[in-house]
């Protein structure tokens, strides 16, 4: 068991450090037994800089090895988060000098933006957002600055058409992804991202002004994230909801009308009902949920599904996706590109050692069919009634 | 008769780790580190202020005479103003 979840009361202290007042007795301490554990979940989560300040404001009590062992792992996040600024700048110099507009996601807009310290929120990479239109100009741009595709599309031009974004490492390591809708799968067939050039403002950093979604697009983005990013939710995203919950500005009315044409009235209120059960009640007015919720149908709970149950890891995402595809061509290409990649492709993801060949690729779906139906033909097979047997009385 | 005003400059990068700031700019290839005493004199920095006034809030805070300090803070004022992480502005 994780010794930081939302659930337990350490996890809860420092997830709400900042945000909301926590009338504690007295600071709570960690037991060294379990401390080394703790410090390894807080550092994977990212929530260094949120725990350093719950023991500023008095709610967690640490021994002084434990706290320089915290502020090396804050130093270590912070290091890089400074980091990837630097590079944000450059890259998005770069892009500007090409007539290319980026809106910065999550990390950095946040940390700058939203949160009153940009200290409170490491990030581990850079995520921009460019004009469907222009993504693959902007990937030709970078590759000038030396950022390249770690991965191959499995035909040209898939990411661009079915995908949300490219992931680009340089020399250094530093990662940039490159999106052109806000996250994978069908929300991301539904979201029309460009629409969001329209609802962004700006935040400096580092003498330069950038371009973020403002309150309630980003409110909508840390939603998505949470809601369908990693599976069981990571505690930041989730810390990230509840911080954009409190801020000013929200636009309800648009949320609503994303809930209804970006079917996303699902993921808003699986994200809302995350953060209500690790924050203890909900950050928000319950009637708001209610409003989000009035337009949800039937394939939106199943495309929610796709990321939230255990369909996720047999294949639920790409036969959602290729439901919300508009058009009986593109859901071709879409399924076609999967089951007939380039050989490239298929050698690039070739395990070491073994040789990649097409009937391996369509074995995979096979082997999701199965594990998905497996479970169902058990608890078929169960209903049915016992066979009578020699000794059975009647 | 002219005074100098210090700020931080906005092309610093900065983060803080506890009672210690990093810093560094896109086109330095390292980071400073300031902890202690000079981290609070660069919190003060957020805003422009004199060096007159930078030592009385430290004399305030460590409850020590400004004199004592005085020659302190305005050579670490220098040494920022040399590195560029704060700008310095004369103000008639």
């Amino acid at each position: 068991m994780s010794e930081l979840s939302g659930s337990n009361p350490l996890g809860s202290v420092i997830l709400k450090a900042g945000l909301i007042d926590q009338p504690l007795q007295q600071a709570m301490p960690v037991d060294q037994a379990v401390w080394p554990r703790v410090l390894a979940e807080v550092t994977r989560q990212r929530l260094t800089g949120l725990a350093i300040h719950a023991v500023e404001e008095g709610l967690i009590a640490l021994r002084d090895e434990q706290m320089d062992e915290l502020l090396i792992a804050q130093r270590k996040q912070m290091l890089h988060a400074i980091d990837l600024e630097r590079h944000l700048l450059m890259a998005s110099r770069t892009l500007e000098a090409a007539g290319l507009d980026a809106i910065v996601l999550k990390g950095t807009a946040l940390a700058h933006g939203v949160y009153p310290d940009p200290s409170l929120r490491p990030f581990g990479d850079i995520d921009l957002l460019v004009r469907n239109s222009r993504w693959r100009d902007a990937l030709e741009t970078l590759a000038q600055a030396g950022f390249r595709r770690r991965y191959r599309d499995p035909r040209p031009g898939f990411t661009a058409r079915f995908g949300h974004a490219a992931l680009l490492t340089n020399d250094q390591n530093v990662e940039i992804d490159l999106h052109r809708t806000l996250v994978a799968g069908p929300f991301g067939e539904w979201i029309q991202a460009d629409e969001l050039f329209d609802r962004t403002t700006t935040f400096p950093v580092g003498g330069v002004e950038l371009l973020r979604l403002d309150n309630t697009a980003a409110l909508a983005h840390a939603c998505i994230h949470a809601a369908l990013g990693y599976r069981p939710p990571l505690l930041l995203p989730v810390r990230d909801v509840a911080q954009l919950c409190l801020s000013p500005h929200l636009d309800w009315d648009l949320m609503r009308r994303w809930s209804c044409y970006w079917h996303l009235g699902v993921v808003f209120e699986h994200a809302f009902k995350t953060v209500a059960e690790v924050f203890g009640s909900p950050l928000h007015d319950g009637s708001v949920n209610d409003s989000l919720m009035e337009n949800r149908g039937r394939r939106d709970v199943l495309a929610l599904q796709a990321y939230t149950s255990q369909r996720r890891r047999y294949g639920g995402k790409a036969t959602a996706t290729i439901l919300a595809i508009r058009g009986v061509r593109a859901k071709f290409q879409y399924v076609g590109a999967l089951l007939f990649p380039d050989r490239d492709f298929l050698a690039s993801r070739a395990k070491e050692g073994s040789a990649s060949t097409y009937v391996r690729r369509w074995l995979i779906p096979v082997r999701w069919l199965k594990k998905r139906w497996r479970p169902a033909l058990n608890e078929h097979r169960d209903r049915q009634p016992n066979p009578p047997t020699l000794g059975d009385p009647k | 008769m002219p005074r100098t005003t210090y700020c931080q400059s906005p092309l610093v990068l900065q983060r803080r780790v506890g009672r210690e700031v990093l810093i560094t700019r896109v086109d330095y290839g390292a980071f400073d580190s300031l902890a202690g005493t000079a981290y609070d004199a660069w919190n003060l920095l957020g805003r422009a202020k004199t060096s007159d006034q930078v030592v009385a809030s430290l004399a305030e805070r460590y409850q020590v005479d400004a004199a004592c300090i005085q020659e302190d803070v305005e050579r670490l004022l220098e040494e920022l103003v040399k590195r560029q992480w704060v700008t310095s502005l004369e103000r008639a």
